[in-house]
């Protein structure tokens, strides 16, 4: 979205470029300010940043006038930052940025968003990190928004995390937020790893003083230099407040809420951690395990993952199985259910899929509890028909882990699934692990 | 020596909020405020739209407090909590704008952009306030010539200040977010009593519209002033539009003695005087809102512009209602005409009782040093109905209105006092009590209406 032409042309022939200060006299009244860029609305309008800071759009007439002005410094009384410098013996840290908006500043000249490349830079926007480690390196193997990653975006990153461990004691991943939950699972299963990997991600732009990325950096700074977990971690806030974080397993965590702060969530378990922002660190609730170490960064582009619900069309699997699809994940409704008797059965669809070797999964939609292929007929028919039940596995993070499973052809994928490698499933499912929200 | 002065005047709409569909009215519900929700936040200086950190920005950012927010669910949403992107600009407000522009000769912008002002003080949960220019130019007729309209803003109020201490701030959110207008006059002001009567004049316009919030705090005026081409001192929050000439000399001779510091000063008012809150915000914390369109306004939107009724129009409609001709022109022309007719259409009530009341009744309390602007509308709504329903009578309503400042509900002053009607049995027992009307009415002049007892005493009983 820019100018119209007419305008374009005509800013040409005034000599007038985005930027410029300008007077603008129009049905008597002059508006003097600096010509900024258009990034939506009405074309045919000029855009002024008038002297109070104000912005006004003024359609454009054929008997305007509009001349240049000398230029102004806008009465702008600014501080300049102080810069900051490393503490002695904190642990090494780099950090991987993939674009989202966490370690970023807006140009609103141009609407574009830049990457803070330097330490340097990133420390002056947060110095509080300097409590936390020894800032190493920033770097950027892709700058996409979160809705656009894909898995040849995850193979990069895995590369890229696994290359810094061998640098660092740890690596933060800066990531959008919307498909946060599923990298950190793609990361889960593609590293292997006794270090940590924290993911951090921001629900507010960092342009506005209630910017919630700041505290989540400094979080995960702090838990990924002292907490010593074995593993991909998303950190983010804890509560709607600005007092404390909650680490979470990158299997199991997902984005509950499409604004809030506190928008990811444990499920079927408990954070791993709870972290301050000073850098204290509570309720620690994992084992330091050993892990093999090593990268296994392949994933298998012919998955997909569906919904099932009343009155669905079940042809989407044939239509699948015809693309060429090797693995398909259900989200099925309730303890697994899909639709089972009547002319929109699923199962002739599913045992299809199944007798031409492509592997179907079954998640539930309820996303908490566990699917169960044994306590109703209907869930025994979907079951005989071939489909696997991954018990409480979320189904983004099954999704994920199918693409990768699928990538390895000498894996038994039925037995990869339901083999318990990153903490996707919990196999106690205690009272606690499920909280509604209030009524009030 | 050159003084300048200029007025911003700031009034609650009455409309839902802003940027989201939150109603509220804090200075005119009647219900307490439950917290429902607590959250608290911290602050951080970020740069403006020019990359720049503003100084006042930075001047509040430096203190490192904690703020903490009380919620009441009942009047705020996740948009107020920084919780959800907020809704387009409420086109309801604009129009209630549209009108003060036409009222004021004022320019409307063709595109109004809606821009985030920097507000480090934590009374805005996000970091700042949302606001929009929508006119510029124009004037005001007033006795000492024309005095002119910079700006018509539309913008966000504030969150309520609760408590301070040193390290934290409480706020409640349910003022966050309600629509204000801001109009800010050129430094056009002669002198101190010229400033009351633009602010009067002005505060009659805001009225007129029949679409502005009522109450203690609904209205805030503040002052620009500066001395000999001297930087710009804005004082802030006029409580009382008679203290204005005297605010204004004293800040003129303190300007004079102390000059004025930082480029520019933004000064809150204590009593006549001033102290000292943060340097004058610069133009740097101004920049845009890029979570919601701007708002093209088109031939349809300013036929939609909220336009106060003339009063002449408004003279001839209360002589209908039954109101005398000099009480039905004076109400017209006063500032209280839109809240009659709103406790009118929603009572029923006798029209000439509220006129009077409105026009007499709270200017001779003011007189005795009532704060009479402490009363809500949502009281006097429920006093005219309790008239309205005929459970008080007519000689109670002023009796009631003086304990109204006490934020008690008239129901409850009524039970309290002792004001109930006597009516019924007990009207008759008391009209065949053996005395005499004027006795009677000495002793029940609060809680009898003296037509309805000569109704009941029998002719000869009358003395």
């Amino acid at each position: 979205m820019a100018y119209s032409k007419k305008l374009l042309d005509f800013f040409k022939a005034q000599g007038i470029k985005e930027g410029d200060r300008v007077r603008a006299e129009k049905g008597g009244i002059v508006y003097a300010g600096m010509l900024m860029p258009r990034a939506a609305g009405d074309e045919n309008a000029l855009v002024l940043k008038l002297d109070s800071g104000y912005n006004v759009g003024v359609s454009f007439s054929e008997k305007m006038v509009l001349e240049k002005l000398p230029a102004k410094s806008v009465a702008v009384k600014a501080e300049k930052p102080v810069a900051a410098k490393h503490k002695a013996g904190l642990p090494k840290l780099a950090i991987v940025a993939t674009g989202g908006t966490i370690v970023s500043k807006v140009d609103y000249k141009t609407g574009g968003v830049y990457a803070l490349e330097k330490p340097e830079e990133l420390i002056r926007q947060f110095p509080d990190l300097l409590d936390a480690c020894e800032l190493r390196k920033i770097s950027s193997p892709f700058t996409v928004m979160s809705e656009d990653i894909s898995s040849a975006n995850w193979i990069a990153l895995a590369k890229e995390v696994s290359k810094e461990l061998k640098e660092s004691d740890s690596v933060i991943v800066t990531h959008g937020t919307d498909a946060l939950g599923y990298s950190a699972a793609a990361l889960s299963f593609m590293i292997a790893t006794n270090k940590t990997v924290a993911l951090v991600g921001a629900q507010r732009s960092p342009d506005r003083g209630s910017f919630d990325g700041a505290m989540n950096l400094v979080c995960a700074a702090h838990f990924a230099s002292k907490a010593h977990y074995p593993g991909v971690a998303v950190v983010m806030h804890g509560s709607s407040s600005d007092d404390f974080c909650y680490a979470h397993k990158g299997t199991k965590v997902r984005k509950m809420h499409s604004s809030r702060r506190d928008a990811f969530q444990t499920i079927n378990g408990k954070p791993l951690a709870k972290i301050y922002s000073d850098g204290r660190i509570e309720e620690m609730a994992f084992e330091a395990k050993k892990a093999e170490e090593g990268l296994d960064a392949v994933f298998e582009e012919k998955v997909s993952l569906i919904k099932a619900y009343p009155n669905s069309d079940p042809a989407i699997l044939d239509w699948l199985i015809e693309n060429g699809n090797r693995g398909i994940l259900i989200e099925a409704m309730g303890l697994g259910h899909v639709p089972t008797n009547g002319p929109k059965s699923w199962i002739p669809h599913v045992a299809k899929a199944v007798d031409k070797g492509v592997f179907v999964g079954i998640t539930t939609q309820t996303l908490y509890g566990a699917v169960n292929p044994l306590v109703y007929s209907n869930l025994r028919k979907l079951s005989e028909a071939g489909a696997v039940f991954l018990e409480d596995g979320l189904p983004e993070t099954m999704y994920v882990k199918l693409g990768w499973v699928l990538a390895h052809p000498k894996w038994n994928a039925k037995e990869k699934m339901l083999e318990n490698l990153r903490g996707e499933f919990n196999p106690r499912l205690k009272d606690s692990d499920f909280r509604l929200p209030s009524t009030k | 020596m050159a003084v300048k002065i200029g007025l911003e005047i700031h009034q609650r709409l009455d409309t839902h909020k802003l940027h989201c569909n939150c109603q509220a009215n804090p200075s005119a519900g009647k219900a307490e405020f439950v917290v429902s929700d607590v959250v608290q936040r911290r602050l951080k200086a970020v740069g403006g739209e020019l990359g720049l950190v503003d100084v006042a920005a930075a001047f509040e950012a430096r203190q490192k407090r904690v703020f903490e927010y009380l919620i009441d669910g009942r009047h705020s949403c996740l948009v107020e909590s920084d919780e959800q992107p907020p809704l387009p600009l409420n086109e309801d407000a604009l129009a209630i704008v549209l009108g003060f522009a036409k009222a004021l000769h004022s320019q409307v912008v063709d595109e109004a952009h809606v821009m985030r002002k920097t507000i480090t003080d934590g009374s805005a949960v996000s970091g700042f306030q949302r606001t929009t220019l929508v006119a510029m130019g124009g004037f005001l007729e007033t006795s000492k010539g024309k005095v002119g309209v910079q700006s018509i803003a539309v913008e966000e109020e504030s969150a309520g200040i609760v408590e301070k201490t040193s390290d934290k701030f409480t706020y409640r959110l349910d003022r966050l977010g309600i629509p204000l207008v801001e109009i800010a006059t050129a430094p056009d002001i002669k002198d101190g009593e010229h400033a009351k009567e633009v602010a009067e004049k002005l505060g009659g316009i805001l009225r007129d519209s029949g679409r502005v919030q009522r109450g203690l705090g609904t209205i805030r005026q503040d002052l620009n002033i500066s001395v000999d081409s001297g930087e710009r001192v804005e004082l802030k929050g006029v409580q009382d539009l008679r203290m204005m000439p005297k605010i204004i000399d004293v800040e003129i001779a303190r300007q004079k003695k102390d000059g004025v510091k930082n480029g520019g000063e933004t000064r809150r008012i204590e009593g006549t005087e001033s102290e000292f809150m943060r340097p004058l915000a610069g133009a740097a914390r101004i920049y845009p809102e890029t979570d919601v369109p701007h708002v093209s306004i088109t031939a349809e939107l300013l036929a939609r512009a909220v336009v106060g009724e003339p009063s002449g129009d408004k003279a001839a409609k209360l002589e209908k209602l039954g109101l005398n001709g000099q009480l039905a022109e004076r109400l017209a022309k006063s500032g209280e005409y839109a809240l009659f007719e709103k406790i009118h259409l929603n009572t029923r009530a006798d029209a000439t009782v509220i006129a009077s009341s409105l026009l007499e009744t709270l200017t001779s309390l003011k007189r005795e040093g009532i704060a009479v602007e402490k009363i809500t509308e949502g009281q006097l709504l429920e006093l005219f109905s309790l008239l309205a329903e005929g459970k008080i009578v007519k000689a109670a309503v002023g009796e009631i209105t003086r304990f109204l400042p006490s934020g008690k509900s008239p129901g409850a002053i009524v039970k309290e006092k002792h004001l109930e009607r006597i009516s019924g049995k007990e009207l008759e027992a008391l009209a065949v009590s053996g005395k005499g009307m004027g006795e009677l009415m000495r002793d029940y002049r609060l809680r009898v209406d003296a037509g309805e007892l000569g109704v009941k005493m029998r002719p000869a009983e009358k003395r």
